[in-house]
């Protein structure tokens, strides 16, 4: 190394005076091991600003606000902290500032990342073909600048329809399009990209959940189609690895179940909403439960399972009839029956439910599995209750050794009760084998073929992945799958990009519609919707015309 | 609890809150013009996603923390940027007691080949494999100026700022930076 390394090497950053620039002109003429020194050095250049760019986790902007709020570290999980957990007091006047904080620091749409991932030919899922068949082509609406434009594509399997957000010129619009039909502008007066949507049973209603931003939670509404009637459901918290995410209307579409965590204490509890009268209640008052889902129909009474979180969480079977909702109360009394576990996740038969076992902490104010957490799969028995002790595990070859096992995930029955779908997976611990479980993957399994999930049930990688490259978990991310009755199609929400491109639109999403391909053969894929929106979630079954 | 009907930023404010919001609105503001970058900047420093984003996170709260210390707006990148680097060195150093066994650089650079999890998805393609592998086998300093310089573009004046060096000394250290990295690189087959 010698001076006129250091000329060469400050060249490149701008940082010579006319001076050294003339020296270092007149050496390089002369010298080819500085000129080689100097395509050396501006070739590293050239490579480390070509760095791939990294979309930042979803989670951050919750976890730095959680931090600020409590005074100490965020969603870290406690056993992959260097120092163990680390504490620190909160000032009153700390939590003061953060009581205001959480009402003005997250106040809008999630704008971070710098670029939008360009889909590759080799990821980029097949192009749409037009089709004279049923579309979900919308027609124009008066709102057009506001509007998608999603391409026309054939669905089978009875879909309902999608929720499309968009922002142009700084105008956010969030839709429902479906087919035959002009889309349907929400009016809803907070939140953007929508997270999920699920269709009541009887086609009257749609429930979804849109993001806030950087706000960092989540508002959850109830839309009727006839009267064109907009619930506000509540306020939560982002729900970290899909823990608290679920939205379940019971089979008789009387009642919406769903739950909120409080942005300002992180207090979680499930929630009713009562379609007919419009009520929403305060299911329960503990603090730190969930609500999961229902059992099928019985009767007039229907039955809810609500879960504690703990170090040992447990579940317990609430009835809910008549007019009047139930609440708040404590879930474990007068409970119909109850379960070892976390989040029952009944099938529409009610034949099978997979729930979570496993030891579950709050790091950073969020409920989630810290050891041990995995999904299992129990049947039901002839005497119409489960068995849960001969429960299997969902993911049969992962050994949960020292400490291994999900911080969760985010599953999905169905409609016909035998598919089921995995994804969201976050697993803390070696992978097993190499590049399983995948958080960028989506697992869809079937119950009947008995192997339950494994690395080959994995749809394939360019299902879900950007332009960034397959399998790459920062270039994209799967929001929501819906799957379709027969068991072979699914409907993806795959997020493209943050936002931001200077404001010209915000983050867009991909709604990829896929037939499974059996053996060797590989999916297919379509995409719906235009690039400069967030399509999805998909919603499958009928809607019932006001 | 703050569920339907709680207040929201549309709520009419008082007068400290009005102040308290417009503290909170410069904080959205950085976090929303930085939070990508400085997460990117770390994730180059310590080749591991989820330490990155718990750096970044860490950065940011000491960020909120330190607020009041941002006089000017103009020096408010490299202000961040030193945070996330002393965040970073510190995290690196405390994992040096934390981690028992073998070089730790080299632990992580193998990391990306050995565990493709989140981690090793990041670093997947080829060329950004082996760029991240070559830039672990450098000094913290080294690779923290290569990447200030390289990858976020900054003069010797606000790596300076960044590292509290003075101009010439940055210019003798990212020089150093550079000659090691060219020996990495070509280790890893990426020279000419």
């Amino acid at each position: 190394m010698n001076h006129v390394d250091e000329l060469i090497s400050a060249s490149l950053s701008g940082d010579l005076s006319d001076v050294e620039r003339r020296q270092l002109d007149m050496h390089l003429a002369d010298c080819g091991r500085c000129r080689a020194t100097l395509a050396a050095f501006a070739d590293q250049r050239r490579l480390l600003s070509g760095m791939r760019h990294v979309p930042v986790p979803r989670d951050l902007a919750p976890r730095v606000r959680s931090g600020i709020e409590s005074g100490r570290h965020g969603a870290t999980p406690w056993w992959r902290r260097p120092g163990g957990i680390l504490t620190l007091g909160a000032s009153l006047a700390t939590a003061a500032v953060a009581v205001a904080l959480a009402v003005f620091l997250f106040n809008r749409p999630i704008q971070v990342a710098t670029s939008t991932p360009t889909p590759s030919a080799s990821a980029q899922p097949a192009t749409a073909t037009p089709l004279p068949t049923e579309s979900l082509t919308p027609t124009p609406s008066p709102s057009a600048s506001a509007e998608p434009s999603p391409s026309v594509i054939p669905i089978s399997n009875d879909p309902a329809g999608y929720l499309v957000y968009t922002l142009k010129d700084g105008r956010a619009a969030v839709t429902f399009v479906r087919p035959g039909a002009a889309p349907t502008t929400l009016n809803v007066p907070s939140g953007d990209t929508p997270l999920a949507a699920k269709l009541s049973p009887d086609g009257a209603w749609l429930a979804f959940r849109l993001n806030k931003g950087l706000k960092g939670t989540a508002q959850t509404y109830a839309y009727a189609f006839k009267g064109a009637k907009l619930v506000d459901l509540g306020e939560s918290l982002w729900a970290p690895y899909g823990i608290g995410a679920e939205i379940a209307w019971s089979p008789d579409s009387r009642y919406l179940a769903y739950s909120l965590s409080s942005p300002s204490d992180s207090r979680s509890d499930a929630w009713l909403f009562a379609a007919a009268s419009g009520e929403r209640k305060q299911l329960t008052n503990t603090g730190d439960a969930f609500a999961a889902s229902w059992m099928p129909n019985d009767g007039s009474t229907s039955l809810l399972w609500v879960s504690r979180a703990a170090a040992q969480p447990s579940s317990y079977l609430v009835a809910v009839e008549g007019s009047s909702l139930p609440g708040p109360l404590d879930p474990a009394n007068g409970a119909v029956s109850d379960a070892d576990g976390f989040m029952p996740l009944v099938a529409p038969d009610g034949k099978h439910v997979i729930l979570w076992r496993g030891s579950m902490g709050t790091p950073g104010g969020h409920w989630s599995f810290g050891q041990g957490g995995m999904p299992y799969l129990a049947s039901a028995t002839s005497s119409g209750t489960f068995d849960f002790a001969g429960a299997q595990q969902l993911f049969p070859s992962l050994v949960l050794v020292g400490g291994e096992g999900f911080n969760g995930a985010s599953i999905a029955w169905g409609p016909d009760s035998d598919a089921f779908a995995v994804w969201n997976t976050s697993w803390a611990g070696q992978p097993q084998p190499a590049g399983f479980p995948d958080s960028a993957r989506v697992y869809f399994g079937h119950v009947s073929n008995g192997k339950l999930i494994t690395a080959a049930q994995a749809l394939d990688s360019a299902d879900t992945s950007s332009g960034l490259g397959a399998g790459d978990v920062g270039g994209s991310e799967v929001i929501d799958v819906a799957m379709a009755r027969d068991g072979t199609h699914l409907a993806l929400t795959v997020q493209t990009g943050s936002g931001s491109e200077g404001g010209t639109f915000g983050a867009t999403a991909e709604l990829r519609y896929i037939t499974r391909g059996l053996g060797s053969n590989p999916d297919v894929v379509k995409v719906i919707g235009s690039k400069q929106a967030w399509n999805g979630p998909v919603v499958f079954g009928t809607i019932v015309s006001p | 609890m703050a569920f339907p009907g709680r207040a929201t930023a549309e709520t009419p404010m008082s007068a400290p809150r009005a102040g308290i919001a417009s503290r909170e609105a410069a904080f959205d503001r950085l976090f929303e013009e930085f939070s990508a970058p400085i997460f990117n900047y770390v994730l180059r420093m310590v080749a591991d996603r989820d330490r990155a984003a718990d750096i970044t996170q860490d950065t940011f709260i000491k960020a909120y923390r330190k607020l009041d210390s941002l006089t000017d707006d103009a020096s408010a990148r490299s202000w961040l940027y030193r945070i996330a680097t002393n965040t970073a060195i510190d995290e690196i150093r405390r994992r040096r007691f934390v981690v028992p066994m073998g070089d730790e650089e080299q632990r992580h650079a193998q990391r990306a080949d050995l565990r493709p999890g989140p981690e090793a998805q990041v670093m997947s393609t080829v060329v950004d494999e082996r760029l991240q592998r070559a830039l672990q086998r450098l000094k913290p300093n080294h690779r923290q100026c290569l990447l200030l310089s390289d990858l976020e573009d900054m003069s010797a004046q606000q790596i300076g700022e960044v590292m509290g060096l003075s101009y010439g000394a940055v210019r003798t250290l990212l020089c150093r930076a550079r000659g090691e990295m060219r020996r990495q690189l070509a280790a890893e087959g990426l020279t000419r």
